[in-house]
């Protein structure tokens, strides 16, 4: 039995397959979330689920993928908010290794840990927001902003995240990290696997 | 945790910040222009955002007629009496009588007037999210002879003009931002003043109109038109009274406007690329 070791764990060509099949999905997730919001269909009450699809992803990978991956979810907010092209990019980006450094050393993947870091995630994300976007430039008027369109995205930000959470839930289930058993199965195609790579 | 902030994974993640970083700094200084990583990936998404922007729009208007169809008929009797009464009060009024003439063939005589130039009919292809002023992108830009500040409107009247630009797409700033600012003249009476948005009202969709003179004979039921600049042509039919009260310190007043067309349900505009008098002085 042959195997291909990739940095210091061991992947199996199956494995790199799975693993490019979850990003292909994650990428997707983002893509559709990013379609439901440019498309308006819930009014002021559209949520956000950017914010949670980055947050998710970073409880379940290492700390720099999630960071690239928070990078291009902030970037789609940006486009969609218009906001200045990297802030919530920047926001998220911060947010998101915090998280996934809590989930390597503190706390567990379940749905309260990420319901909680979900909150503070939409919570730092949107403050910025509305401090970088309305209250520093003093409108007439400009809670009006916080009370009609920041409070409403936030909480249905909020309660739609659970929704996220089990769909990337569900894609590691199927697509995540191999467990010991299927870490060892064997290559599917012997002869291209025939020489192992050892970094 | 403290060997992950020694780590190779750790620098990246700071060069990562710092690219970002580097993103909002030249944004920030591109003055409107769509910077080269926005564009592409917005392009990227841009046509699956028209294709469920397309059927979003269709299903709402189809769950919309269904759902409203006694408020659209008891509206539309109503618009129709009002119609009927505002001709009545034109109609001996050269000047809103040509201006009115204007609105309704407002496409005919673009053809006609050489002063304007206008932009091939653009689609709305995705909605600024949660923006409570209806910012909006449209299918068209820099590639078809849009610019920056380029005036948008459609066949009643003013939407608002151009804010952002890449060759393909154009992002739309409407009337009820508190970012404009439009030089206003009622048809009737000559009454002048600027269009400054208050959130308080544009929120609910209406337009403020500011400075205007105290003494000025201004009523519910005027009709608003753009009085002419850099930015905007003159003639440009903007909304009508809705109501008019006394500034705070007594010296102007404000006249709030309801615009005429309803920028959260527009789904075509024209652009004005060109005409007599833009972008000088």
């Amino acid at each position: 039995m042959k195997y291909r070791i990739i940095g210091k764990n061991v992947k199996t060509r199956h494995e790199q397959k799975l693993a490019a099949v979850k990003w292909l999905l994650y990428i997707m997730c983002l893509l559709a979330f990013y379609i439901v919001m440019r498309c308006g269909i819930f009014g002021f009450w559209q949520p956000v689920l950017l914010v949670p699809l980055a947050v998710a992803a970073a409880m379940h990978e290492s700390e720099l993928t999630s960071c690239i991956f928070a990078v291009f979810c902030g970037l789609y907010i940006d486009i969609s908010y218009r906001f200045l092209f990297g802030f919530s990019a920047f926001w998220l980006l911060i947010v998101c290794l915090a998280v996934s450094l809590l989930e390597h050393n503190l706390i567990r993947i379940n749905l309260l840990n990420f319901l909680w870091t979900n909150f503070a995630a939409v919570v730092l994300e949107f403050s910025m927001a509305y401090l970088f976007n309305a209250v520093i430039w003093d409108y007439p008027n400009y809670e009006i902003i916080l009370i009609k369109s920041i409070l409403p995205t936030m909480i249905s930000t909020v309660v739609a995240s659970p929704l996220v959470y089990f769909i990337v839930r569900a894609i590691n289930i199927r697509f995540g990290k191999a467990t010991e058993l299927n870490r060892y199965e064997p290559a599917e195609n012997e002869d291209e696997d025939s020489e192992a790579n050892i970094d | 945790m403290k060997d992950f902030f020694h780590s190779l994974k750790f620098k990246i993640i700071l060069c990562l910040l710092a690219l970002v970083l580097g993103f909002m700094i030249y944004a920030a200084i591109s003055g409107g222009n769509v910077i080269f990583p926005k564009s592409i990936l917005e392009t990227a998404a841009q046509p699956f955002v028209a294709a469920a922007t397309a059927v979003s729009d269709w299903a709402e208007r189809t769950l919309d007629a269904f759902m409203n169809a006694e408020k659209y008929r008891e509206e539309n009797v109503m618009l129709r009496e009002k119609l009927t009464e505002m001709y009545s009060q034109i109609i001996d009024k050269n000047k809103t009588d040509e201006e009115n003439e204007r609105l309704r063939e407002m496409l005919e005589i673009a053809k006609e007037n050489d002063d304007y130039e206008w932009s091939a009919p653009c689609k709305v292809i995705a909605r600024n999210t949660n923006d409570i002023f209806g910012g909006f992108t449209i299918d068209k830009g820099s590639s078809d002879g849009i610019a920056l500040h380029d005036p948008v409107i459609t066949e009643i009247g003013l939407v608002g003009y151009i804010t952002e630009l890449s060759p393909h797409y154009a992002v739309v700033t409407t009337v009820l931002s508190p970012e404009i600012n439009i030089g206003v003249i009622t048809a009737d009476k000559n009454v002048v003043g600027i269009i400054e948005n208050d959130i308080l009202y544009s929120s609910d969709g209406y337009c403020l109109m500011s400075y205007i003179n105290k003494d000025s004979d201004i009523a519910e039921g005027d009709i608003a038109i753009t009085s002419g600049g850099t930015v905007f042509p003159s003639g440009i039919f903007i909304g009508t009274i809705d109501s008019v009260y006394p500034d705070a310190n007594g010296l102007t007043l404000h006249a709030v406007i309801k615009p005429a067309e309803n920028v959260f349900n527009v789904t075509n505009v024209f652009v004005v690329t060109d005409f007599e008098g833009q972008g000088t002085g």
